[in-house]
């Protein structure tokens, strides 16, 4: 589900970072205001647990796993906002010190994670969750269907940054991310359920804004217009992003869709590279002369060229403090 | 050793604290503890003395009135109050809650406000006194358990207390690290209060304990009194250990 | 006194790594499609930096294995597409090799800049950088405890599932996910009652909300040094790969 770099055009990249940065800064100031000072180490020891669970395989179908998210319960449990400040401290986590997930993606991603895998179903949990009556069993229920949710919206909406970057087509994207998260989101609801049923059961009062309001209730005829305010303002930014955002992505020169229309690899681009740099006038002898064969040996020309920049950088280079930490430390 | 008599170090009359969801914690204490005292606070689990603890410097605050070197533990105090009593946690990765373990030992300096070649002055020393100087860039996770004990000692001997307040300071130390705790408590001279159900250590640390039960305080005395006492210490749910003889009291 | 300081600090200002970063990869990310040499020639920027900071390989590969999942879906997805609409004769088989190429290179220099830029991970100084850069503190302050305390909160999940696997517990389907679900739900209430525990150990000694920091932020000469190449030399590539038609 973390796009890395590359799979996403500037303007998608752009348009994603804008709206995932106003929702961030905004939850960032709420959660100051709320929590105070507790907001640090209570909110950092959840992104830790969220982290943590992250690294949680469970099996999917005979052979095949899938992993936690937590966007929905990071809300559920520290509240909302919180949660978005959560999942956006693991996500900036993952890609500047894992590597996994892109800079450029930074917006797609707590966007997806975030906000669509997060705020948007406590949303539904908080409008729902109380609606019928005040039993554990109803808002277990409710959480377990929107995390479940929550992954197939994250997977829809990603399916879309993809489709609109032209990276692959919305045709065949959309359903096979959907169908195959739409699985794997099973899982994700049966752990939400298992894991809120534990905190439930011993200590409700950990849970934030649990019991959520009875919607039948005379009070939450405020909440229902704020969340007919987030829904209405949420619709109206899509939109407005569909309309001007889109049509420009997919018109720009460095649209891969664009690209493969109007340039072929064989009868330019190899002639370029070839042209170009002497390095890459070799033919790979097993390969003959064929445009592949001068791939072949451009590629080959890299490696080497590229081990060679890496050891000049170790010779100029200093000795690694036996204590730093060290890069790499994921998935011990 | 030589400070103003005038005022305890810990001065708490007719404390009571229930948890909010109604648990009682602690029953009418009464507790005062002179400055340069060095006090054992034993009971068994669930006696209340991690409970009290965390009324010495605020955390919690309960019905009664509890002042800490002369201050009221109230909102307007709790500033000053928390530079000066140095509260040590059990689990020391609680209490190592920064990236290395420099970092960690300067990060009650630095919230002091303190200038930036104090705060280093302080971490240098600290680090040295608990022989620790060598790991200073080590990240927590990389420490030993030992390591770690001494650590959270460090960052809390780096803001200078009066008041030091070791809870379970013994829990899960090997017999070489007990030791040198002990040692080391020794050299130091602020008032100590160490909590705890290790009642050799509290003989090797304390010159007088306090068995705290059921959220009340129940006996006080000279720690080797306390100790020689088989049947006040069975009522109150702690015995002596496999092999443990305490020395007779004087007199 | 200085055991552990043989190597002096880090003299890069954290700002100068990240921007280094930024810069790179949307001038990767920005770069048209038409030609590889462009992206071979980016290569040699991260390869230098990872030489000099002497990142394990071990480390960049597990890395650049991230990248399997989402580009294995394109693939897929554009094959089925490509399958789909071959009698439209629109696409070719050489172009959509051509293009996931160009996915496959724009995501791994990436990987690889990130690998090189961002140093030996110092988290700290990642932190001070960010907030240097207008993040807000709660949000590094968040990264910084979470970086802290997930390897511990991870260990004791390992703790509890061990603990259930002696009892018999193999997770094998679906269905299994409850239990394990309840396995971590049992961590969560661990990790909150810590965040409890961690939050008076804060205050006790005098936290107030951010974290202080004693080493304000300083450009040097250093940065200068490092940024000048980091960003001219792929602005130069870029700025080439659009002359060269």
């Amino acid at each position: 589900m973390h796009i890395p770099d590359g799979f996403l055009t500037l303007p998608v990249a752009a348009a994603t970072g804008v709206a995932a940065a106003t929702a961030v800064g905004y939850a960032a100031r709420r959660a100051g205001r709320e929590m105070g000072e507790s907001a640090v180490p209570v909110l950092g020891v959840s992104a830790a647990f969220i982290f943590a669970a992250q690294m949680l395989n469970f099996p999917v179908l005979a052979g095949t796993s899938g992993h936690f998210v937590g966007g929905l319960l990071a809300c559920l449990v520290v509240g909302p906002w919180n949660g978005v400040v959560v999942m956006t401290a693991i996500v900036l986590l993952q890609a500047l010190l894992m590597g996994d997930g892109g800079l450029t993606a930074l917006g797609a991603n707590v966007l997806n994670m975030a906000v669509v895998g997060g705020l948007l179903p406590w949303l539904l949990v908080r409008a729902l969750g109380g609606s019928v009556r005040h039993t554990r069993t109803s808002y277990l229920a409710v959480a377990g269907v929107a995390a479940w949710l929550a992954v197939v919206l994250a997977s829809a909406t990603c399916a879309v940054e993809l489709a609109v970057s032209g990276t692959a087509p919305l045709g065949a994207v959309l359903p096979a991310m959907v169908l195959v998260h739409s699985v794997i989101g099973i899982g994700e609801g049966l752990l939400t359920v298992g894991i809120l049923g534990v905190l439930l059961s011993s200590r409700p009062e950990l849970l934030r804004g649990y019991p959520p309001p009875l919607s039948l209730s005379p009070s939450p005829a405020g909440f229902r217009k704020r969340a007919w305010g987030v829904a209405v303002t949420g619709l109206v930014v899509a939109v407005l992003l569909a309309v001007f955002v889109a049509p420009w992505a997919s018109s720009q020169p460095d649209g891969l869709e664009r690209v493969a229309e109007t340039q072929a690899f064989t009868d330019r681009a190899t002639d370029q590279v070839a042209a170009q740099t002497p390095l890459f006038d070799y033919q790979f002898p097993l390969l003959g002369d064929t445009p592949w064969s001068t791939s072949a040996a451009g590629a080959m020309g890299t490696v080497v060229l590229f081990g060679l920049v890496v050891l000049l950088g170790r010779a100029l280079g200093r000795r690694a403090s036996p204590d730093g930490a060290e890069i790499g430390h994921d998935g011990t | 050793m030589t400070r103003a008599p005038a005022v305890p170090a810990v001065d708490i009359s007719h404390l009571s604290f229930r948890y909010p969801d109604g648990t009682p914690a602690l029953d009418d204490i009464c507790l005062t503890i002179q400055p340069g005292e060095s006090v054992a606070l034993l009971g068994p689990n669930g006696a209340g003395k991690t409970t009290l603890a965390l009324h010495l410097n605020g955390l919690l605050r309960g019905q009664g009135r509890v002042a800490v070197l002369g201050l009221q533990t109230v909102p307007a105090n709790l500033g000053a109050l928390r530079q000066r009593v140095g509260l040590v946690f059990q689990d020391p990765d609680d209490q190592l809650f920064m990236n290395t373990l420099g970092d960690d030992v300067a990060f009650g300096p630095r919230n002091m406000g303190l200038e930036p070649e104090e705060v280093e002055r302080r971490v240098a020393e600290s680090l040295e006194l608990l022989g620790l100087d060598r790991l200073r860039n080590r990240p927590p996770h990389r420490l030993s358990y030992g390591q770690k004990r001494r650590a959270t000692l460090a960052g809390v001997l780096a803001m200078k207390p009066d008041l030091l307040v070791l809870d379970e300071p013994s829990g899960n130390l090997d017999p070489v690290g007990r030791r040198r705790l002990a040692e080391l408590l020794a050299q130091l001279d602020c008032t100590l209060l160490v909590v705890t159900h290790d009642l050799p250590y509290a003989l090797q640390t304390c010159r007088r304990a306090v068995i705290l039960n059921g959220g009340r305080a129940v006996a006080d005395g000279p720690t080797t009194r306390i100790l020689a006492d088989r049947h006040l210490l069975e009522a109150n749910g702690l015995e002596w250990p496999f092999g443990f003889t305490p020395p007779a009291p004087p007199g | 006194m200085d055991g552990d300081r043989r190597l002096p600090a880090d003299p890069l200002d954290p700002r100068a790594r990240l921007i280094a970063l930024l810069g790179f990869v949307v001038v990767v990310v920005a770069t048209p499609p038409r030609a590889a040499w462009p992206f071979l020639a980016y290569a040699l920027v991260p390869a230098f930096f990872i030489g000099y900071e002497r990142v394990s390989p071990r480390a960049l590969a597990r890395r650049l294995l991230f990248l399997g999942p989402l580009l294995l879906t394109v693939v897929g997805t554009r094959l089925l597409w490509f399958l789909l609409q071959h009698d439209s004769g629109q696409p070719t088989l050489q172009n959509e090799v051509w293009l996931l190429a160009v996915l496959g290179m724009r995501s791994g220099l990436a990987v690889l800049a990130v690998a090189a830029f961002m140093g030996h991970g110092d988290i700290n100084r990642l932190a001070q950088g960010l907030r240097g850069l207008g993040v807000p503190a709660i949000l590094t302050g968040v990264m910084e405890q979470a970086y802290r305390y997930w390897r511990l909160l991870w260990r004791e999940l390992g703790l509890l599932r061990d603990a259930a696997g002696a009892r018999g517990f193999r997770p094998r389907h679906l269905g299994d996910t409850v239990t394990l679900g309840r396995l971590t739900g049992s961590l969560l209430l661990r990790s909150l009652q810590r965040a409890e525990r961690v939050h008076h150990a804060m205050l006790g000694r005098g936290f107030a909300g951010t974290f202080p920091t004693s080493h304000p932020l300083r450009w040097s000469r250093y940065d200068a040094l490092f940024l000048l190449p980091a960003l001219i030399l792929p602005a130069a590539i870029c700025a080439a790969s659009h002359l060269v038609e």
